[in-house]
């Protein structure tokens, strides 16, 4: 009702309102307004805990050796220079030679040198600082720095992802931050503000926390003519109906991951307008398949089969979001398309259930088998409205067809202990992939008691898959592999795979040059500008 | 007003209190604590991401001591607690006092304004209701304050943002300052702060105005009927001088205790008015810490507001004994 209230008092015309000709060629200058949920965690990506602004203010902070473009849909993603300018690889692919691009200073003037790269590398993997990427250097040997613009990067394998794991994070300004050793970094988040140096397109200003986060222009940015803005401030606005109003009151020029039931107010409006791109997010129930319900294959395919996922999509989503059907989602080059998901085919899964002796027996509507109900407790996050509406929708489905599942939702942390210990029967959550396409996370059975495979997947076939799958060097056999793979997760059902959601962003009319995609909304900020 | 004491007898009860409250505070931190290790999962376990390993989630258990025994980890919170030290903040990475001096500001700030807002609409209200006791402006008081009172914080501040910011354009849609506040004079930033204060202070206050305007009412109706009402009458004076200066003087007794206790009133329903109204107060602070098992910053917040209680409930007192006679030399 309240939504309601908000976008009537917040969806008409502004009186006076006249539509003038938009201009075509960038105009630089200008203050664009951010609205986002919740604040910076600091200045330094090495403290940072894997929230998405995070990364994205890095981005507009920091430099990486190489931008990673989002061209993922018809093969690997590719790499442009940054602050490597050429790249070459040894015969034996594990040795990497790369140039720097010379002239790059840092905002205080500073040049950035081979020696930032070596040391951001070593305090990257400093378990005094504990950056929480760290894990993602273990294929890196050594980097030197053979001179100030030239760097040797030893790999311990030729697998297909080690530029992109080389790339992961910032490169650091060593000549400021080594001033406060290693083993204060953790209890010292506002030193790095105090001594901030940046290389990208902006650097911070002020930042008055949970209040508003303001980026001004770095001249010494390496782009000559970018950022086209001046200015960008961060507004921080953690009601999201608050957010949605200020996008349409014309306070804020951008908001991300705006709801898709306020999509159309969005596009309605004369001064906004929607961009969408796909995400890297994939929603899934997954079972816990150690529990005696859902240990069998078939079982899990009749549970598949009675759900209504175009249902969920269609009304949930109001169509901004595709059926999932594989962990790798489909706006990616590996994404197995055929035999896409499977069907809503209800009758066909309690023919299913009755091959496996589930039969209601006492006529109470739920099946039975051994005097076992088929009954069990759906998890969801109670902070995710969508999520818990789809839980109950699946449940319906799922009443159907004489399963029970008793929705509830947890507080997300409280949730996500429980999947660890394996104190579940099956949860809807989602996972967001990067573009390694490494399956190991959940669907290996070496990441049971130590990962994310919460339901304690188990197929000998898939883990050799996935090792082979990670050691790689060739992208043709790679694809041929999570081909494979996708094919025995799309039968085997460890997860059933629900939505694959886009990304939608609300935008002003005047805010030009956004691009957002998978990779970020934010995504190369410095060439945002303004049309008035 | 000055308080007269038998020598010692204020100073005594003050350090009687404190000495009290002491004592309770830490009992009320130390089952926070428990509770806080009873709640599932830690920070490590937020982070669901594919690329961070098990190794990475257990060093950083290992970096804030999230893997020592409870026992243990309480006895290293009380020690650097009682050595002033309130620890670092899991989220932020730096000292917990540091996080909370950023947001303490803001929300005593919103805090004192409601407390005004509160007080005085309360005072009003009640008064012109006693006044015109039984009738039409009684009534639609009574029912208004009761409406207020009863309303839900939360439910009050989203009206009131849409209907007065986003619909009459009167105030700021939330936050503290526009966005080129920094770029104004001082009196400019000042009117711009107030400016964003209003509607808040407002919301807060005016929840908690209309059940100090029904006390007050009431108050003022007992003492209306009272002897020396009567006697005040029978020497000439005027009406309004009994209200204001004899009558409203008793009935205001118990509510200085009411001033008191709403303080923590105030600071937890501010938790709410400051998500709505994007305030970058204590009550954010706590709410996203508890999310994120910041367990550092959720117990220095909650020492904070147990202090504030403390402090609050001493006012009362003290106030009370400044106002009626009869507690101070029982003091």
């Amino acid at each position: 009702m309240l939504a309601a209230l908000l976008s009537a008092v917040s969806c008409g015309e502004p009186a006076g309102t006249e539509r003038h000709a938009v201009p075509t060629t960038p105009i630089a200058g200008g203050t664009a307004v951010v609205a986002v949920a919740s604040d910076m965690t600091g200045v330094n990506p090495l403290l940072n805990n894997a929230e998405s602004f995070d990364e994205s203010l890095a981005d507009a902070l920091f430099l990486q050796l190489f931008e990673e473009q989002p061209d993922f849909a018809d093969g690997p993603a590719t790499f442009a220079p940054e602050l490597a300018t050429t790249w070459q690889w040894s015969d034996d692919e594990r040795t990497l030679s790369i140039e720097l691009r010379p002239g790059v200073v840092w905002s205080d003037g500073a040049p950035i040198t081979a020696d930032d790269v070596v040391w951001t590398w070593r305090q990257q993997i400093d378990e005094r600082i504990r950056w929480v990427y760290g894990d993602v250097k273990d294929s890196i040997v050594d980097i030197e720095a053979v001179d100030a613009t030239h760097l040797r990067v030893r790999f311990a394998s030729a697998s297909t992802n080690r530029l992109a794991e080389l790339n992961q994070g910032h490169v650091l300004p060593r000549h400021r931050w080594q001033e406060l050793p290693a083993e204060r970094w953790r209890d010292s988040g506002g030193w790095f503000r105090d001594n901030q140096v940046v290389s990208g397109p902006f650097r911070l200003t002020s930042w008055q926390p949970d209040q508003q986060i303001v980026l001004d222009r770095n001249p010494t940015y390496l782009r000559d003519g970018f950022p086209r803005l001046d200015r960008v401030v961060f507004r921080i606005v953690p009601e999201p109906n608050n957010r949605l109003a200020q996008l349409l009151a014309g306070s804020v020029d951008f908001v991300a991951q705006v709801p898709a039931a306020a999509a159309s107010r969005i596009e309605d409006h004369p001064d906004t307008r929607l961009e969408s791109s796909g995400a890297r997010q994939y929603n899934f129930i997954h079972w816990n398949v150690e529990n005696p319900l859902f240990a069998a294959i078939a079982t899990r395919q009749a549970l598949a089969l009675a759900t209504d996922r175009q249902k969920i999509v269609d009304t949930l989503w109001y169509g901004y979001a595709g059926i999932a059907s594989s962990p790798i989602v489909s706006t990616v080059w590996a994404h197995r398309a055929d035999p896409g998901p499977w069907p809503h085919d209800p009758a066909r899964a309690a023919a299913l259930l009755a091959t496996q002796g589930w039969q209601d027996e006492d006529g109470d509507g739920t099946l039975e088998r051994d005097g076992r109900r088929f009954s069990f407790e759906l998890l969801t996050n109670a902070d995710n409205r969508l999520r818990t509406d789809a839980a109950v929708m699946i449940q319906e489905d799922l009443r159907r067809i004489g399963v029970e599942a008793r929705v509830r939702r947890l507080e997300y942390t409280t949730m996500v202990a429980k999947l660890g210990e394996h104190d579940f029967e099956a949860v809807l959550s989602a996972f967001g992939m990067d573009t390694s396409l490494d399956l190991t996370y959940a669907f290996h059975s070496g990441s049971i008691g130590d990962g994310l495979n919460f339901g304690g997947y188990s197929n000998p076939e898939v883990d050799r898959l996935i090792e082979a799958a990670r050691s790689s060097r060739d992208t043709a056999e790679q694809g041929r592999i999570l081909w494979q793979i996708q094919g025995i997760l799309h039968l085997e059902q460890p997860l059933m795979f629900l939505w694959e959601p886009q990304q939608l962003n609300g935008v002003s009319r005047r805010l030009r040059g956004v691009q957002p995609n998978p990779l970020s909304s934010l995504f190369r900020i410095e060439e945002w500008w303004l049309s008035s | 007003m000055a308080v007269k004491l038998a020598p010692g007898g204020l100073a005594g009860l003050v350090a009687r209190r404190l000495g009290a409250a002491a004592l309770l505070l830490l009992l009320v931190l130390s089952l926070l604590f428990a509770l806080l290790q009873l709640a599932p999962g830690d920070p490590a376990d937020r982070l669901l991401d594919p690329r961070i390993g098990s190794q990475q989630r257990q060093a950083l258990r290992l970096a804030y001591g999230l893997d020592r025994p409870p026992h243990e980890q309480y006895l290293r919170w009380l020690a650097a607690m009682l050595r002033g030290d309130l620890g670092v903040s899991i989220g932020q990475s730096r000292p917990v006092a540091e996080v909370l001096g950023d947001h303490l500001g803001p929300t005593l700030l919103l805090a004192a304004a409601a407390l005004l807002v509160q007080n005085v609409t309360g005072l009003l209200l009640g008064v012109a209701a006693a006044r015109r006791a039984g009738r039409r402006t009684d009534h639609l008081i009574r029912t208004g304050s009761a409406l207020l009172y009863s309303l839900p914080t939360f439910w009050l501040a989203l009206i009131a943002l849409a209907v007065f910011s986003y619909h009459l354009g009167l105030f700021p849609p939330g936050h503290m300052r526009s966005v080129g506040a920094g770029e104004l004079s001082p009196a400019g930033r000042l009117l711009d702060l107030l400016h964003h204060l209003a509607l808040p202070a407002l919301v807060l206050g005016l929840a908690a105005g209309g059940a100090t305007a029904r006390f007050v009412r009431n108050g003022l109706l007992d003492n209306l009927g009272a002897d020396f009402v009567r006697t005040a009458r029978a020497k000439g004076l005027t009406r309004r001088r009994i209200v204001w200066l004899h009558a409203l003087r008793n009935a205001a007794t118990p509510l200085a205790q009411i001033i008191g206790l709403s303080l923590p009133f105030l600071l937890s329903g501010a938790l709410i008015v400051e998500v709505v109204f994007s305030w970058p107060g204590v009550g954010r602070l706590t709410y996203d810490s508890v999310m994120q098992r910041d367990y550092p910053v959720v117990l220095a917040t909650t020492a904070l507001s147990g202090l504030l209680v403390i402090v609050g409930s001493l006012l009362a007192d003290l106030l009370q004994m400044a106002l009626d006679p009869r507690l101070r030399d029982g003091a």
